[in-house]
């Protein structure tokens, strides 16, 4: 087919009409035959360059150059052409009825925005920047790096996914709690987000500043989706097990409207993982009115409630019983799998936008957004304590109950070998125990709760939701002026206002018939207000508070293009402010966790600017760099914002530097881009929270121990000052080596390290921001995903709509996360402040030698075919990966238990550490498996 | 238009038809009925009796093994009560069982109680105080830990705990809970039946040197904290046992009188007898009067003179003979043994010839004997001290109090008629001190009073093993400053 329209190409070049040189033609849609509008149409090598109207039509009229011309015709979503012409001089060259295929890369983008969804909310929180990659891009490296590198948690430089600014019609959705974008808040509705606008990088957004990651703004202005209605089901082992998408868009109406309806759903009781379960909706409407050529109002609203289980991460021990789909958080209840650690975010936005265009050359662009909602992670709750007063008056707490995880290492095989080595038969108990279960007892837990019942006491045993329910109103105007043919002029004002309510809330009882608000290890209370409160599901229990945050930002940015040139120049300025208001009186920090704190306030600068200079058509290089300084996220900013208003010590602005350099080469046959960055990011801090199961002598020093309880304690570590090195290059190469053949190869080599020795802190409900000195952390490897990636593959199209392809992959260096506790001087004093008298160096080194995790191979398969029938659009893909079901792991973190040397060597000499890493393995083969239809 | 509507259709039926089918139930979860106590019961002749346990080790003991062995083949259980509870952490990783619900005993079933070791913390989570359970012993071992009987896996030298993996099929589960009643008993009654037992003991106080003292907490807490109860109605006291790691190991030990429910055990040396709560609310202690003895305040002296009134040493003595001196007063007030003497060169050796007194293979229900000595005229000299030495072997329980009277008239009739206030400033040796060394009671000061005194070393004890010990006494000394 393409042959002959080839064919009919050259026949057209005979068609001469007019004395004037002119090129004009017509482009259609290869599988419906309606015009095309809006195609480019460029000569090549030439800088004529113009757009189809809505008939389709198009015309060069002056200073065409003659004789062989190379014409490339493109519009996104489709398949770029080239078409040889000859022009004559006085010749019309008029070739009509040049069709143009409905790309299948944008089939892939499903396949990409279903991988990203599904990565970008996992339990490895932080992973995944590839966010902005998702469709737009046509960048070989960066496709590559979100089709092929994702699922093992690669991230792009090595850096966190709050650089990078996701935007949903020009309006921020980073969340201030985390600086991060939340995917799941319009997540199963890929349909209607597929119009978006990428900046990569440094390189200038229209819309904001940006992160050094770059920026993506989502358009769901309903008058720029395609019309028609399509449905989309899916279906997965990965996250979800089926998907099912129906949209509908209506197009420009007459009568100045235009509308969008999607609705979405995702569902599975089982992802990879056990016990996995996935329960999204996800509804999208937006409508538009042209009022009339210059004002146009758009509204949107974005529903997507999203709950799923989580799945633990592991240590070694456990994957070698139970394989690397275990899952610690589930238990049977009534024959049916029960998560414990169960995720839900239900946070709705609606948008109100405003388009005015004052002529063809400056815009404003006026938006309000509110977003508002839930945000959820529950976990079981052990050790409800009740009030015991004795006969003469006095108060007491009485609690009971142990860690319910069948992984709790005081279950495992490896506790048993070590504190019973004699007595073997105990671990091999142990572990047929754990091997034939090996889950969560809930029906030992309503036990133990109904003998409370039974006796009159409360709960012992309870679900709770952590919970952060935000209320965020943004508002924000963006300028945009095309000053002349060569200078664009962007600005734009930027508020937001966030209250958000954070508090844990009483789930279920279990059978229980309330849960003492009263910290069960040592009796304090949580809220002096109403001591003593027994809580009752909906209630809230152990802290309570609210987080205010107002940013204001201001961002202005010019952009130059000339023919052998471009350049830009960038500055922004935010100020940030947070408070607290604490809700709960908490009895240990009474006078410091009630009523609102103090005010934090930031103010953050941006400078960058950067250039591309075409040596010629072929050879291309460019180079940014920048400087930001930046508000700590909220996270990172309070110390211990469950319990007090206390702030991180030395708080400062984050101060990012960036630099890189790109070198790109367009042939007709090879495209390839090749980039190095460094990134110095300092004065960062990291806040670490988790349950830390008796850290040693940091607590036995501060506060009180128990060891007939289980020495839990919810730990902040406090990590200030924390400057990192990213240095690294990305290769990205494509060759059209025939018609229907591509080859593709992609490469990231970086190294990603802690430059500097930061402050330790730690704090918890016992002690308040204790210094343990510098963490020896200069030059460890950053735990984020593997520093070096290399994929190689090909794409096979065939004419009949059929096309497949296959990439191999090899990751490298991928590093755990160390425990910064552990790289302090305690790791060397005894309890009296003087080194271990068997301190030895040379062990003490290997102890602490980073553990690197083994390389890897994956192969990736994906392949689809699309059909024409009775005028609507079929086509189906499926893709595998992970072939032959490798399994390796993707990331891991030492446990902060081993505090010392002693405890670190002696755990390390057994043969199963009983505080070994815990690990995150990757998936193994999965497949999946999606069929639209559009009408 | 029509295609529209068509459209429009079909994404509404598929709407509905997500919304129908596709559920997904990860919240909607009913509560579950309490599982693991079916009706279970086990048919009486698996059945055996604690007593039976209890044979079945004295047994294995006299054979020469430390602990009994319950075979693979033999299919038997015992049934009973749990009486202990870990929920405020005084207990740890045990239970203790007992086969009563109340203080009623027979012959062929006696009252008695084990101990269970379980290598599992709440316990209470599961074994709720009063819950009746069966203890399948196949396989299991009966030995001796910590003093008191206990029951556990082991491999022919010592009981171990039985692990999680298998405790659920050990301790199995009935659905019958019980109030159980404590037997009611005076300390010095209490013997080695009584053990792992729960006992109410009636109009107890604290010890009134140790008044205002925590459960658990003071500096010289270890492990435990020992606390010591004493009897109104008899002067026997006995220690209260608590966990260092327990809920209420902060809370001051009240201070009036009143009842102590709690599980009659040894310390963890098994050197003494203890008792140990459930809870702190077990203690009982509603009456204001407390019943402590008048005593002599004027404390320790600071020089002892050179001039003697009176020195005993006990060396014109005869062995193993009452203890017969002019002017001093060998009274049995109960039982049939006398403050006698004795010497030893053992390691637990007496200074040349000494007194003691030996309740021990008495055989009687009740031991007291009081050592008097002549009277001393307070008002003829200055700055009167007593000093003394004693000793003991394994004192348990049983106790010697040092004891004055101004108005006693000498006579044996009389001696329980007259006031007797302690000479609390004196050292004597205690239950938990070590048998090997004399401790001196040093330099008791008795100037700040006038007229006659005498000063009496009275034991309390029995028979009974739990109550049966013996305390050495010598060098007896008054001396004043010239």
């Amino acid at each position: 087919m393409k042959k002959s329209l080839l064919i009919l190409c050259f026949l057209c070049f005979a068609c001469v009409s007019f004395a004037q040189t002119l090129v004009k033609g017509s482009v259609n849609n290869a599988v419906s035959f309606d015009p095309l509008i809006n195609v480019l149409v460029v000569i090549e090598q030439s800088t004529l360059s113009t757009k189809t109207d809505a008939s389709g039509r198009f015309s060069f009229f002056n200073n065409i150059p003659l004789g062989e011309q190379m014409l490339r015709i493109s519009k996104p979503g489709f398949i770029t052409k080239r078409f040889p012409i000859i022009v004559n001089e006085g010749e019309t060259v008029n070739i009509s009825d040049m069709s143009l295929e409905a790309d299948n890369a944008q089939v892939d983008n499903l396949f990409t925005i279903t991988l990203s969804d599904d990565e970008l909310d996992g339990d490895q929180s932080g992973y995944g920047n590839i966010s902005g990659l998702l469709s737009s891009s046509l960048d070989v490296f960066q496709r590559t790096a979100a089709f092929e590198f994702s699922s093992s948690f690669f991230r792009v430089r090595g850096l966190d996914s709050d650089n990078s600014s996701v935007l949903i019609n020009g309006i921020e959705m980073n969340k201030l709690y985390n600086g991060r974008p939340q995917w799941s808040n319009w997540g199963g509705m890929n349909d209607v987000l597929r119009n978006q606008e990428l900046t990569t990088g440094l390189t200038p957004s229209n819309y904001n500043f940006g992160g050094i990651l770059g920026t993506t703004n989502i358009n769901t202005r309903a008058s720029s989706m395609q019309s028609g209605a399509r449905i989309t089901y899916s279906s997965s082992n990965r996250s979800y097990s089926n998907r099912l998408m129906a949209t509908y868009a209506s197009g420009h109406l007459k009568n100045g409207w235009a509308y969008t309806l999607s609705v979405g759903r995702r569902w599975g009781n089982e992802g990879y993982q056990d016990a996995t379960v996935y329960d999204s909706n996800s509804l999208f409407a937006s409508a538009e009115k042209k009022l009339n050529d210059k004002h146009s109002l758009s509204f949107t609203g974005i529903y997507a409630p999203n709950r799923r289980g989580k799945s633990s991460a592991n240590t070694q021990e456990v994957y070698n019983l139970k394989g690397i789909k275990y899952n610690e958080y589930w238990g049977y209840q009534n024959g049916e799998k029960r998560n414990s650690r169960i995720k839900e975010v239900v946070e709705p936005i609606v948008m109100l936008n405003h388009y005015w265009n004052f002529n063809s050359k400056a815009s404003l662009n006026t938006n309000i957004g509110y977003q508002f909602g839930k945000f959820g992670n529950s976990r079981l709750a052990y050790g409800g304590a009740n009030l015991v007063t004795t006969n003469d008056g006095q108060q007491t707490f009485e609690s009971g109950g142990t860690n319910p995880s069948a992984s709790y290492y005081q279950k495992l095989p490896s506790y048993f070998e070590r504190n019973y080595a004699n007595d073997l038969g105990f671990a091999y108990q142990a572990q047929q125990a754990f091997l034939n279960d090996g889950q969560l007892d809930w029906q030992q837990l309503y036990n133990a709760n109904l003998i409370n019942t039974s006796l009159g006491k409360n709960a012992t045993y309870m679900l709770y939701e952590d919970r952060a329910d935000d209320k965020q109103l943004s508002i924000n105007t963006v300028y945009k002026n095309a000053i002349n043919d060569h200078v664009l002029f962007n600005a734009a004002v930027n508020y937001k206002t966030l209250k958000s309510e954070n508090f844990a809330e009483v789930l279920d009882l279990l059978g229980g018939t309330g849960f003492l608000n009263v910290d069960s290890f040592d009796g304090v209370q949580f809220n002096l207000e109403a001591p003593n409160t027994i809580a009752q599901v909906g209630d809230k229990y152990g802290y309570n508070y609210n987080m205010f945050a107002n940013v204001l930002s201001f961002y202005t940015q010019a952009q130059f293009n000339y023919n052998k040139v471009d350049y830009y120049v960038s500055a922004s300025i935010t100020n940030t402010q947070y408070q607290r208001e604490g809700l709960f009186k908490n009895e240990s920090f009474a006078n410091n966790s009630f009523g609102k704190g103090d005010a934090l306030s930031f103010t953050g600068f941006g400078l960058k600017a950067g250039t591309t200079y075409k040596i010629t058509g072929k050879h291309i290089v460019g180079a940014n760099v920048g400087y930001i300084t930046k508000a700590p996220s909220i996270r990172n900013s309070f110390s211990n914002s469950r319990s007090n208003h206390n702030i991180v010590p030395h708080i400062s602005e984050e101060k990012i530097t960036s630099v890189d350099v790109s070198y790109i080469y367009r042939s007709n046959i090879v495209k390839a881009k090749l980039t190095g960055f460094y990134t110095k990011i300092e004065d960062a801090n990291e806040i670490s929270f988790f349950f830390a199961d008796g850290i040693g002598n940091v607590i036995a020093e501060t506060a009180t121990q128990q060891s007939g309880n289980d020495q839990t304690e919810f730990i902040q570590e406090i990590l200030q000052g924390i400057n990192k090195n990213h240095v690294g290059a990305e290769l990205g190469v494509e060759a059209q080596v025939t018609p229907t053949i591509k080859l593709k190869g992609a490469a990231a080599y970086g190294q990603y390290t802690y430059a500097n020795n930061p402050d330790l802190y730690l704090s918890s409900d016992r002690f308040e921001n204790v210094y343990l000195g510098k963490s020896y952390l200069k030059d460890y490897r950053l735990a984020v995903g593997p520093h070096q990636a290399y994929s190689v593959g090909f794409e096979y199209r065939d004419p009949d709509y059929w096309w497949f392809g296959a990439t191999t992959n090899f990751f490298d260096k991928t590093y755990v996360d160390i425990s910064p506790l552990t790289r302090t001087n305690n790791f060397y004093k005894d309890i009296d402040g003087f080194p271990f008298l068997d301190y030895d160096e040379t062990l003490a080194k290997t102890l602490l030698k980073q553990e690197q995790f083994n390389n890897y191979i994956t192969v990736n398969l994906v392949g689809g075919k699309s059909w024409l029938v009775k005028g609507h659009y079929i086509s189906f893909f499926a893709s595998i990966n992970n072939l032959f079901d490798k399994v390796y792991k993707t990331g891991g973190f030492e446990q902060g238990r081993n505090a010392n040397y002693r405890q670190l060597r002696d755990d390390k000499a057994l043969n199963k550490p009983v505080f070994g890493a815990k690990y995150w393995y990757g998936r193994g083969a999965t497949y999946f498996l999606n069929l639209n239809v559009r009408f | 238009m029509n295609k529209i509507n068509r459209i429009k259709n079909t994404l509404g039926i598929l709407v509905l038809i997500v919304l129908i089918s596709s559920c997904v139930n990860d919240d909607d979860y009913s509560i579950p009925n309490p599982s693991g106590e079916e009706n279970i019961s086990i048919p009486a002749e698996k059945l055996t009796t604690f007593r039976a346990i209890h044979n079945r080790f004295k047994q294995a003991v006299n054979n020469g093994d430390a602990i009994a062995e319950i075979y693979e083949d033999e299919d038997i259980y015992i049934e009973g009560y749990v009486v202990s509870s870990d929920a405020a952490g005084n207990f740890f990783k045990e239970l203790i069982i007992q086969n009563k619900i109340d203080e009623s005993t027979t012959d062929e079933d006696p009252r008695l109680g084990i101990k269970v070791d379980i290598n599992i913390a709440s316990l209470s989570d599961t074994y709720e105080l009063g819950r009746k359970v069966y203890i399948k012993l196949t396989g299991l071992s009966i030995g001796e830990s910590n003093g008191v009987l206990t029951i556990g896996t082991g491999d022919g030298a010592q009981v171990k705990q039985i692990q999680p993996a298998q405790y659920r099929s050990i301790v199995i589960k009935t659905e019958e809970v019980a109030t159980i009643t404590p037997k009611v008993a005076q300390i010095q009654d209490l013997t080695e039946q009584d053990l792992n037992t729960l006992i109410k003991l009636d109009n107890m106080q604290l010890n009134r040197f140790e008044l205002g003292a925590t459960f658990a907490t003071e500096s010289i807490d270890e492990f435990d904290g020992f606390r010591t109860l004493e009897s109104c109605d008899t002067g026997v006291s006995i220690l209260l046992q608590t966990s260092t790691f327990s809920d209420f190991k902060g809370l001051v030990v009240p201070q009036g009188q009143g009842s102590i429910t709690g599980v009659f055990s040894r310390d963890y040396g098994d050197d003494f007898n203890v008792l140990i709560i459930n809870s702190s609310t077990a203690v009982n202690f509603d009456s204001d009067l407390r019943c402590d003895p008048i005593e002599l305040t004027c404390g320790l002296a600071a020089t002892v003179g050179t001039g003697n009134l009176l020195y005993e040493d006990f060396e014109s003595q005869k062995n193993n003979k009452p203890i017969v001196i002019s002017g001093w007063t060998n009274y049995i007030e109960a039982g049939t043994e006398a403050w006698e003497a004795y010497s030893s060169a053992s390691s637990n050796a007496s200074l040349g010839r000494s007194a003691r007194f030996q309740a021990s293979s008495s055989g009687d229900a009740s031991n007291i004997g009081w050592l008097v000595t002549p009277a001393i005229n307070l008002d003829a000299q200055d700055g009167e001290t007593l000093r003394f030495k004693t000793s003991n072997s394994l004192a348990d329980s049983s106790f010697m109090e040092v004891l004055y009277s101004l108005d006693w008239d000498g006579t044996e009739n009389n001696i329980t008629s007259a006031t007797w206030g302690e000479l609390s400033a004196a050292y004597v040796v205690k239950d938990s001190d070590s048998f090997v060394p004399w401790f001196n009671s040093g330099s008791i000061d008795l100037s700040c009073v006038s007229g006659t005194m005498y000063i009496a070393f009275k034991f309390t004890g029995s028979g009974q093993d739990t109550f049966d010990g013996i305390y050495e006494l010598d060098e007896v000394r008054v001396d004043y400053v010239e």
